[in-house]
């Protein structure tokens, strides 16, 4: 017995989708607002499904609501997200704010945590999306069978203008201009005057620190000094915890006691190593003894620390520090100062208010310099850097003149300094740690020779690779190739370079030169596109993984949240016997109440099961006849399936292939990289409202050009000068 | 985290001062930190090594124990009908050893040690991290979805042992530090622990370090307390706006400068810190084992190192808890598990075993077997468990390795060998081989946390009886077709209570 996938419903969906929007124009168009005044400024925004509430969706495989379904006869006038969300704060949060245990609505702190959460539903249009929304229902009591109606309980209603507003804000959100394959291409809200978000005290990472360490003692002078000092101190660069791998680096960047522990320990370390050496420390400067010797010596290696120059306050401090020591006063001199905040976290504490934008500050030349450096070499500031930032703005190299600006970065990114940072922009947006060690299998299977020749036990080459292989293509299609972020989902290119991703793939193994020459290309039709690798395809078990495949395209690649599965759901026991893994998965997600997300996540999955969980490609599905067997049996692979990138989008894709172009050509997946680079870059989640003029600007960037544009030129952007620390 | 902003400075002070007034006397720094308690306090072990494949024939005792069948569950209470027993009686040394894998320097032990058969995992846990509670760390949860809590010991210390000055220490021989560690951490992440009363590190004199630090003479310039003070004095300047602007900072980010503070605070007090065990002297040795080494010798040397500092860590009560995790080494690796059944692979294994047991664990109990009080030692007033992440089967947790030592202060009875495995079911066969199925791994947890001094309303999450979640295995993979209700479900009532046989 098999589960087959219900095939005609696709096309339907289809067919109502075109009906609804030839009948949404028609509408605006009689009533006289033309074309243009059907849609509206949205935002960047992706859609989720609604969970776990009774009243909250309407099937999409009910034909006769989507026949009957109401639009409005004119467009809703425009309602702002934060005139919606300033009604919500002042008639709801008295019962649902934070820590109510009522239902949160505090913690939608942004549009798109309110269009994502289970009290408006997007998946419906004009009349049936107010039904559905339980938020309308909820404070009319009109909608569908609610219990919690008439809200808020026990206090003033929600007068019917505010209700209005309310409707005419959900009516309105949806709205962008057509693609060619029929996605709408849904922009970022700006509003120019809108302040940045808050960008909150950020400490350095644990990269970023060790690198600042070693390039701050280039104040020796020395090379060979400077390294013995650091090969020093490195053995307690153990001490300092590894940054979280569950975010993008920075993000979560609590300090520990281990933290604190850890850069005490280091400080201390770097000023008994630079001891033997304080003398060279002077410069030619008289001794110790000197005052005035002392003062200079921290005025310039505390500036290289600061990475600012030291007020005259600042270096008396260290000075006085200096003097009261009873012992070991240089020692301990070196270690307060690379204790110091100043060195620890990314202070952007000096700038000048910033023009209209309230509560913003324009980042001085020195913290610009830093900025920039760290965005793309992970460390402080070179010398050159430094001196750009010093000169004045009427001198064609400062940093602060656009042509000095522009010169600094392109330097920086030319520079093969900026790898780290492209490379790790690839490995921390697509989770590339999170790639299931193949060493790891829990398969009694393997040694059944599943693996065959490819030795996946003694070594951790194939795992490394696969993330490397990653981050290579990236810095290959950004720093080399310069080539747009669709070319990453249509690549041909191998980058393996270990023998078992090597024969993995079925290609040589590449030597590491990005000499077009030096390239390996997969056999024709076998493989390209980034879906296709081993790093997005692999599961440490003998069988595929579509469901976790499905999760990191839906979330990583087009943004969209998947809310975790709701309570009581009933698993179906798993099919048993020989089924394919898709079948097995149909199977065990055919609740209906499971389908209201498997039904975005498992077609992802599915279309890329023409690669097994090494990431062989293949033609038929290995089935062991039971666990203790040797034998197995093969069944032919499937995997055809629906796109489903955006709503509405019914294309059907018949491989990974096609997947990674239906990906990789849609506008959500540059929104959702415009997201994900805002994140790298600041250390920050967005907020779609505040930071809208730079969501638009990056994902325009990439939309229409490069990646090494996207990548560099996020640095050009206004705010990238800006900082807004909040109240 | 964010700490509040009540001046720990002062209180932490308040603390170092009354240590500094104590003599240097070992016996009188317990006795004072436990004046209300006579009893010396408990102490728990938890020691792990990965993979397992140890074959039953090798790991037990060849006979079944000696001593009389007693009821665990009656024929009405089981799911077929069988009466479930476990039996229990005294391990026996037949030339010179009680198994293939404890030898002679672990069967020195014998009236300390305890065996204890059919303790089961009730899920396929494959690869894990879970045998204090975390069940979370299976590569299996991706599909089942337990959230991941806190490890026994981290409760143990977050409830019972709040007030002293290192809750826990774990200890493991490869960097990064808590990745992956058995014992996960009550607050923060595994690799962020934001706790501050864990304390790790990658050498032995690290540890140490961390643990115990030595004040100068009074009147001698403290150059390290020196350094931390003017740190904060830096921090300090920070936040009221002498360096730097302070109007930049918004409340956010004032509370993370107030909270290196406070952070800077501790490690301060710690550069105070007067060791209340004056005699000991810290290990030689500050070298971190090299990551991807592979040296059992040198691993050895680094894990004796590890037991000196527990060992002064329980005897002047800086701790009472201590998780312990021990690599292959280059002797056993992941390869040889999945065939651990072959003989030139068993015997690898039973190798891999000895090594740690005679080399490792004995040196530990050996250190911690000098009397306490009352003719108790403090090995008699602990537990020590020696676990690993698999049975004889690789990948499965059935009939768990689980050996004892101590007595938790009179909580366990040892010299025993405890068998509650139920020889009258027919219902057990996950992948290959027979296992009969015994009691819940979560019980054994509960177990152990009661002996500890828990009661069950300082550890049960809402509606868990036991510790750990209570997933039962429904035989939904090919990788474990069997259904395990049968052989748990029934046990469920009763997963919260004391094992039987203990005493």
């Amino acid at each position: 017995m098999y589960v087959r996938e219900i095939k005609g419903r696709p096309a339907k969906q289809g067919l109502l989708f075109l009906q609804w929007i030839l009948l949404w124009i028609s509408t605006c168009v009689a009533g006289g607002l033309g074309l243009s005044g059907c849609f509206k400024q949205g935002d960047g925004i992706s859609i989720s499904r609604t969970t776990g509430s009774s009243d909250s969706i309407l099937s999409t495989d009910d034909e006769t609501d989507k026949a009957n379904k109401g639009l409005p006869k004119s467009g809703p006038p425009k309602v702002t997200f934060q005139e919606f969300k300033s009604i919500i704060d002042a008639r709801c949060l008295t019962c649902h704010g934070a820590g109510s245990g009522n239902g949160d609505f505090a913690q939608f702190a942004d549009e798109k945590a309110w269009t994502d959460s289970p009290y408006i539903n997007l998946n419906e249009s004009g009349n049936d999306r107010l039904i559905s929304s339980p938020i309308i229902a909820r404070i009319s009591g009109n909608g569908l069978d609610v219990p919690s109606a008439n809200m808020p309980k026990n206090l003033p209603q929600i007068p019917s203008a505010e209700i209005e507003k309310i409707k005419n804000y959900i009516l309105g959100i949806f709205s962008g201009t057509e693609g060619g394959s029929g996605e709408t291409e849904i922009p970022f809200s700006c509003n120019p005057g809108t302040s940045p978000s808050d960008s909150p005290l950020k400490r350095l990472t644990k990269t970023e620190y060790v690198n600042s360490i070693r390039d701050a003692l280039r104040f020796i002078g020395n090379s060979s000094i400077e390294n013995a000092v650091f090969n020093n101190v490195s053995a307690k660069f153990t001490l300092i915890p590894e940054e979280s791998t569950e975010e993008i680096s920075g993000i979560n960047d609590g300090t520990s006691q281990d933290h604190m522990d850890g850069y005490f320990e280091v400080g201390v370390a770097i000023g008994d190593a630079l001891v033997p050496y304080k003398n060279t420390l002077l410069h030619g400067c008289a001794s110790y003894t000197t005052p005035s010797c002392v003062r200079n010596l921290i005025r310039d290696f505390g500036k290289l620390i600061y990475r600012r120059p030291l007020t005259t306050v600042e270096i008396e401090f260290y000075y006085s520090a200096y003097l009261e020591a009873e012992s070991d006063n240089e020692s301990n001199l070196f270690a307060i100062l690379f204790s110091a905040p100043q060195f620890i976290y990314h202070l952007e504490d000096q700038g000048i208010i910033a023009g209209s934008l309230p509560g913003t500050y324009a980042l001085t030349p020195y913290e610009l310099a830093s900025r920039l450096s760290f965005h793309f070499w992970k460390t402080m500031p070179d010398s050159a850097l430094f001196a750009a930032a010093e000169l004045p703005p009427g001198n064609s190299a400062s940093l602060m003149n656009e042509s000095g600006y522009q010169a600094q970065v392109d330097r920086l990114f030319s520079d093969t300094r900026s790898d780290q940072s492209v490379k790790g922009f690839f490995n921390e947006w697509l989770e590339l740690k999170k790639t299931p060690d193949v060493r790891q299998s829990n398969a009694n299977e393997w040694h059944y020779g599943y693996a065959g020749e490819i030795d996946i036990f003694s070594n951790s080459d194939i795992y490394k690779d696969m993330i490397s292989e990653i981050e290579n293509l990236g810095l290959y299609y950004t720093k080399i190739s310069d080539s747009p972020i669709e070319s990453l989902f249509n690549s041909d290119i191998s980058l393996a370079e270990s023998t078992g991703l090597a024969q993995i793939y079925g290609v040589p193994q590449w030597n590491g030169s990005f000499n077009t020459s030096a390239l390996r290309r997969f056999p024709a039709g076998e493989r390209t596109g980034l879906l296709t690798r081993g790093a997005l395809l692999a599961s440490n078990e003998i069988e595929t993984n579509p469901i976790v495949k499905g999760v990191r395209i839906r979330r990583k690649l087009l943004c969209d949240n998947l809310p975790p599965p709701p309570p009581g759901v009933v698993r179906p026991d798993t099919l048993v016997g020989l089924y394919t893994k898709r079948e097995k998965v149909t199977a065990q997600t055919s609740d209906a109440l499971c389908m209201t997300c498997h039904k975005d996540i498992n077609h992802f999955g599915f279309a890329t099961e023409d690669y097994d969980s090494l990431g062989r490609h293949r033609d038929q599905e290995q089935v062991f006849l039971d666990s203790n067997s040797r034998d197995f049996t093969g069944i032919d692979i499937d995997s055809t399936a629906l796109a489903n990138v955006f709503l509405g989008d019914t294309r059907e894709v018949n491989s990974g292939i096609e997947l990674n172009s239906a990906v990789g050509s849609s506008y959500k997946l540059k929104a959702c990289v415009a997201r994900n680079y805002f994140r790298y870059t600041y250390k920050r989640y967005e907020n779609t409202v505040e930071d809208g003029c730079q969501l638009e600007s990056i994902r325009n960037r990439l939309k229409s050009g490069t990646i090494k544009e996207f990548f560099k030129n996020i640095a050009l952007d206004p705010m990238f000068k800006l900082r807004k620390p909040g109240a | 985290m964010f700490y509040s902003k009540s001046n720990r400075r002062h209180f932490l002070q308040g603390i170092g001062g009354f240590t500094l007034g104590l003599p240097f006397l070992p016996s009188l720094v317990i006795k004072s930190a436990r004046a209300e308690d006579p009893l010396p306090p408990k102490r728990f072990i938890a020691l792990w090594s990965g993979l397992g494949g140890v074959l039953d024939s090798n790991w037990y005792p060849t006979a079944n124990p000696s001593g009389p069948e007693s009821l665990i569950y009656s024929a009405s209470q089981t799911s077929d009908g069988s009466v479930h027993n476990y039996r229990k009686g005294p391990l026996q040394i037949v030339d010179g050893r009680i198994s293939n894998v404890f030898g002679p320097e672990i069967s020195a032990f014998k009236d300390q040690m305890n065996i204890v058969r059919g303790l089961d995992f009730m899920f396929h846990a494959v690869h894990h991290k879970g045998n204090l509670g975390n069940f979370a760390t299976s590569n299996q949860n991706k599909t089942i979805g337990m959230p991941q809590i806190p490890s026994i010991d981290q409760v143990i210390g977050k409830v019972r042992d709040a007030g002293l000055l290192h809750r826990n220490i774990v200890v493991q021989s490869r960097a990064p530090l808590y990745d992956g560690s058995i014992s996960y951490s009550y607050e923060g992440t595994p690799q962020n622990p934001t706790d501050i009363r864990q304390v790790s590190a990658l050498s032995a004199k690290d540890l140490f370090d961390k643990i115990f630090k030595v004040a100068p003479p009074s009147g001698t310039f403290n150059r390290r307390q020196f350094i931390a003070d003017k740190i904060r004095d830096d921090v300090q300047n920070l936040l009221s706006g002498i360096s730097g602007d302070a109007r930049r900072l918004s409340a956010e980010d004032r509370t993370r400068v107030q909270q290196h503070i406070d952070l800077l605070d501790e490690t301060e007090r710690k550069t105070r810190l007067v060791s209340s065990c004056g005699e000991n002297s810290p290990p030689g040795n500050n070298t971190p084992y090299p990551q991807g080494e592979n040296n059992p010798e040198l691993a050895v040397a680094n894990f004796k190192l590890f037991n000196d500092v527990i060992a002064i860590a329980f005897k002047c009560d800086s701790s009472r808890l201590a998780t312990f995790q021990i690599r292959g080494e280059g002797i056993y690796e992941h390869g040889i598990s999945h065939s651990s059944h072959e003989p030139s692979h068993q015997a690898t294994v039973v190798q891999y075993n000895d090594w740690i047991l005679k080399n490792i664990i004995a040196d530990l109990l050996t250190k911690l077997n000098v009397e306490e009080a009352n003719g108790k030692t403090y090995l008699d007033n602990s537990l020590i468990m020696y676990t690993q992440e698999s049975c004889m089967n690789s990948h499965e947790c059935i009939s768990m390795p689980c050996v004892t030592w101590g007595s938790a202060g009179g909580e366990f009875a040892t010299g025993n060998y405890i068998d509650y495995r139920n020889l009258n079911s027919n219902l057990f066969k996950p992948i290959r081989d027979y296992f009969y199925p015994g009691v819940p791994w979560n019980r054994w947890l509960a177990t152990i946390l009661q002996t500890q001094g828990l009661t069950p309303a300082q550890y049960e999450r809402p509606g868990i009886k036991g510790y750990g979640e209570q997933f039962i295995e429904r035989g939904e993979s090919t990788l474990s077709p069997t259904d395990r209700r049968p052989a748990y479900q029934h046990q469920l009532a009763d997963i919260g209570k004391i094992l039987p046989g203990i005493k």
